[in-house]
């Protein structure tokens, strides 16, 4: 009989010790760089939130994302999810993920449930990822969801790993309509080039090929779309031309430098410009690199394999001012170790995604031209490339920020207006929402 | 609240036991157990909870009524209040929308209807107090006299939510006599501890591996993978729900309730007639007692009956026509498999070859009927089921199916043994003299193993942020 009383209450004052241990010392992370997302908060209270549910919720969730040592528990699971499976010598791996994020099944780590807001607003300025403004009109970027745009799967085969493309013609589309309606606004004033980039998933292996939609026909039929006078910089054959270079990163879902050195090429033909040779800039290398496809499985493969970031950087003298919400910041190059890279490394290009950031560049002649480059991540490793053709370069991410592009590009005297994406963006209706509602 | 969240684990759980042991008194401990469940309720239905104390109320007011009445018209009025007012809140709830959908396309109408979202626990509870206005007037148990000892059988955090469905005349006794003691508390720990293991570990395992096959491109979908798929929602479907029921076991346990087993290793059954006398067991029994057998049972119109039974069955899984086919779709097998063994009854083969031969076919009847049930939209379920069955399947198997099932390989093969009674009879063997400390630290384990899981299942990276 004391056995059975010594068992309830280790039962007992178990759970409630790490009740008590949590509502103490919860963790106060604000950020979950690993994840790439914010941790929840204490959840406001609302009587509409209370019955709605929401708030109950939200306590729910700040439970669970603050858990005491929260990262223990974690790789504690992932090594115990590690012996569910035999160890093969084929070593592909195919994660499915359905819905915002929420990734099944698979040896590695498996993630799911919930659907998380894009809710940029929120980031802190100190990490960089940033710009909390509140649109004053037009869409409420911190309200943009992704949806099931992002039914995707996740591959890894030969140490690499990527994520599949979701074709929806009428997706694809209606990002065409968005882009013409943006344009429509300053083609009679100024040049507009649309650059279309693929993602590594558009370079797959044929035995993978029956994973993942295909990405080709998805940009082809976008640039179809394009009005005429949009100048279309299609980097796809340059790219196919060097697939077996290391042009995409193994562990992450953007390029390298070098693969976005291609896009540059193919993007001189149409701009009347002579590319400058890989031996014009000084070259910054071996910086050891974990990304995102990583942070999502957690695979051993990608862990061993991991990337080295090879950087070209432009010799010119340069000044980047980095405008966030509270406070510029200024900078003497547009890659450089010195921007807080620590918790993700493709940050070395640009310092990350802002709102709004200017490059100017010392060695042109005042009267220069200025290019506005507009621009998903994969604009980062590209944009450094166009500094040595430009008096100015003023980068823009529209999701990071409510400006009013026709306000900047008269403000900055722009002469022309490039829109940069990776061929994910062509599964975003997210994205569209942003162009269609943007001015 | 649901068990398998940390609120309930770390805060609500052991809050909620150590108050009842401190308190000493019956009615004391019976009002820590109504409070508790209130706010385990209202965690997660703020609104509908009035819906829940309602249905209480009346079924309350009515079994009084009944039992007071000598005329049997009186008497008779009283059931018919409860039952209509149950069956009305549940079918304005839960059906509303439903039919209001189905007599506007069957008319051409366009009747509005306001769809609420479904309140949660509604199917269990009011089949419970349901269950108790009839058997007041049956006579098969006396009236409750005391309101909150009713509200304490109804609202019971226990089953609540996900059941098992307790009838009234089960734990009537022992609302106000039950005997709490360190052993059955003890047992509790243990069922509590499975339950959760089987929930938190195999059945969201389960879950996240069939979704692959369940969510994604039917129409890159191979045979096998349509099989395994179908494997893994019958097994996370088991261990969700009988992982649950556990939980509720060993919860009321560890303050002297003592619930009947729901469920009874289904998966090793060798027909659908068998299947469901182990599956649920509460749902079948409620529906035999207080529908099949009224209308005649097997004796008078059996076929109706039938019809009936598996019609209501069905569509107690939910407000969706693939619901109710997929009770017809057991009705229609269990008829079969009657008229068969009728028809068969003069051969006899060894047992050696017939059983296996019939857990084939159970195994795959049953993994057919999961499809039905699963898609909600009945022309998807027909898909996938033309896959199992190679038609319109890209191919018999392929590459991922069987990296899926190697990667997972440790994982299948405790689950499959799990929906046997092997560990059950494994352990009984070891146990033979003192091991209770082994016991405990196995339910521990689980318990720690679950705590782990649940955590971890927080790591939730988002890819797209930056694209």
């Amino acid at each position: 009989m004391r056995e059975f009383k010594l068992k309830a209450v280790l039962f007992v004052g178990g759970l409630l010790a790490l009740g008590i241990a949590n509502g103490v010392y919860f963790d106060d992370s604000y950020i979950s760089y690993t994840e790439n997302r914010r941790l929840a908060p204490w959840p406001e209270w609302s009587y509409e939130d209370f019955f709605s549910g929401a708030y109950t919720t939200g306590i729910d969730d700040f439970l669970r994302d603050r858990f005491l040592y929260r990262e223990a528990w974690i790789d504690l699971s992932t090594k115990l999810s590690s012996f569910q499976g035999l160890k093969t010598q084929d070593d592909f791996v195919l994660l499915t993920t359905n819905g915002a994020n929420e990734a099944a099944a698979g040896e590695e780590k498996t993630v799911r449930s919930a659907k998380i807001v894009h809710d940029v607003a929120h980031y802190p300025d100190d990490i960089g990822m940033l710009i909390p403004v509140k649109p004053e009109k037009g869409v409420d970027v911190s309200k943009v969801e992704f949806s099931d745009d992002y039914k995707t799967n996740i591959l890894i085969y030969d140490q690499k790993g990527m994520t599949s493309y979701v074709y929806k013609p009428d997706t694809v589309d209606r990002l065409a309509e968005a882009y013409n309606h943006f344009s429509d606004n300053y083609l009679d004033k100024l040049k507009v080039y649309v650059l279309m980039a693929p993602s590594p998933v558009a370079f797959v292996d044929d035995d993978y090929a029956r994973y993942t939609d295909n990405q080709y026909d998805a940009i082809q039929q976008f640039y179809d779309g394009l009005e005429h006078d949009i100048v279309k910089i299609d980097p796809y054959s340059a790219l196919a031309a060097h697939q077996d270079e290391y042009i995409y990163f193994r562990t992450d879902h953007h390029w390298t430098s070098l693969g976005a050195y291609y896009a540059y090429t193919e993007a001189c033909k149409k701009m009347g410009f002579k590319p400058y040779d890989l031996t014009a800039f000084d070259e910054l290398t071996d910086i050891d690199f974990l990304g995102s496809i990583y942070n999502l499985t957690q695979s051993d493969v990608l862990k061993t394999h991991d990337d080295k970031i090879s950087a070209y950087v432009p010799k010119a003298n340069v000044t980047y001012k980095v405008f966030t919400s509270q406070s510029t910041l200024d900078y003497d190059s547009v890659i450089s170790e010195d921007f807080d890279i620590d918790d993700y490394k493709y940050k070395l290009f640009l310092g990350g995604d802002f709102g709004l950031a200017v490059i100017d560049n010392l060695d042109q002649p005042e009267n220069g031209e200025t290019l506005m480059i507009i621009k998903d991540s994969y604009g980062n490793a590209l944009t450094p490339y166009f500094v040595n053709h430009f008096k100015r370069i003023v980068v823009v991410d529209l999701r990071y920020t409510s400006k009013s592009v026709g306000e900047l590009v008269n403000e900055y005297g722009v002469n022309r207006l490039m829109l940069v994406n990776s061929g994910q963006a062509l599964a975003a209706e997210s994205y569209a929402d942003i162009l269609e509602n943007v001015n | 609240m649901v068990f398998s969240s940390i609120a309930f684990l770390i805060y609500f759980l052991p809050i909620n036991l150590v108050l009842y042991y401190i308190l000493k008194t019956r009615d004391q401990r019976n009002a820590v157990l109504i409070v508790f469940s209130l706010i385990f309720y209202a965690w997660g239905e703020p609104v509908w909870i009035s819906l829940m104390i309602f249905s209480a109320v009346v079924d309350f007011l009515c079994g009084r009524w009944i039992a007071r009445q000598t005329v049997p018209l009186k008497r008779r009025l009283g059931l018919i209040v409860s039952l209509a007012s149950n069956l009305g809140l549940l079918g304005f709830f839960k059906y509303g929308g439903f039919f209001v959908d189905n007599i506007n396309q069957l008319f051409h109408l366009s009747l509005p209807f306001h769809a609420f979202a479904l309140p949660i626990g509604i199917s269990f509870y009011t089949f419970q107090t349901l269950s108790y206005t009839i058997d007041v007037y049956r006579g098969d148990v006396e009236p409750n006299t005391r309101f909150f000892d009713f509200l304490l059988y109804v609202s019971l955090f226990h089953q609540l939510v996900a059941g098992p469905i307790v009838r009234y005349r089960d734990v009537a006794h022992e609302i106000r006599h039950r005997e709490e003691n360190w052993s059955d508390f003890s047992y509790g720990v243990n069922r509590f501890c499975i339950g959760l293991f089987k929930k938190v570990y195999f059945g969201n395992i389960a879950g996240e591996i069939g979704s692959v096959m369940l969510d994604g491109d039917l129409t890159k979908l191979s045979v096998s993978a349509a099989w395994l798929g179908s494997a893994c929602f019958a097994l996370q479907i088991y261990y969700d729900f009988s992982g649950y029921s556990d939980m509720a076991i060993g919860l009321g346990r560890m303050v002297g309730f003592h619930y009947r087993e729901n469920f009874n290793y289904p998966y090793i059954s060798e027909s659908i007639s068998a299947f469901w006398r182990r599956w649920h067991i509460s749902l079948g029994s409620f529906f035999r007692d207080y529908v099949y057998i009224p209308l005649g049972g097997n004796r008078r119109r059996f076929i109706r009956n039938m019809a009936v039974v598996w019609f209501l069955t069905g569509l107690w899984h939910g407000a969706s026509w693939n619901f109710v086919l997929w009770g017809l779709f057991n009705g229609v097998l269990i008829f079969a498999e009657r008229w068969g063994s009728q028809l068969f009854r003069d051969f006899s083969l060894p047992a050696l070859i017939v059983q296996p031969i019939k857990h084939v076919y159970f195994l795959a009847a049953m993994l057919v009927g999961w499809m039905i049930f699963y898609y909600p939209a009945v022309s998807d379920g027909f898909t996938y089921i033309g896959i199992m069955f190679g038609y319109g399947a890209d191919g018999l198997v392929e590459p991922s199916t069987i990296t899926t099932i190697q990667h997972h390989f440790v994982f299948f093969a405790l689950a499959v043994m799990g929906t046997t009674p092997l560990f059950e009879w494994l352990w009984k063997k070891l146990k033979g003299h003192e091991h209770l400390w082994a016991e405990t630290a196995l339910h521990f384990g689980l318990l720690a193993i679950s705590l782990v899981y649940l955590i971890g299942q927080s790591y939730n990276p988002f890819l797209y942020f930056r694209f």
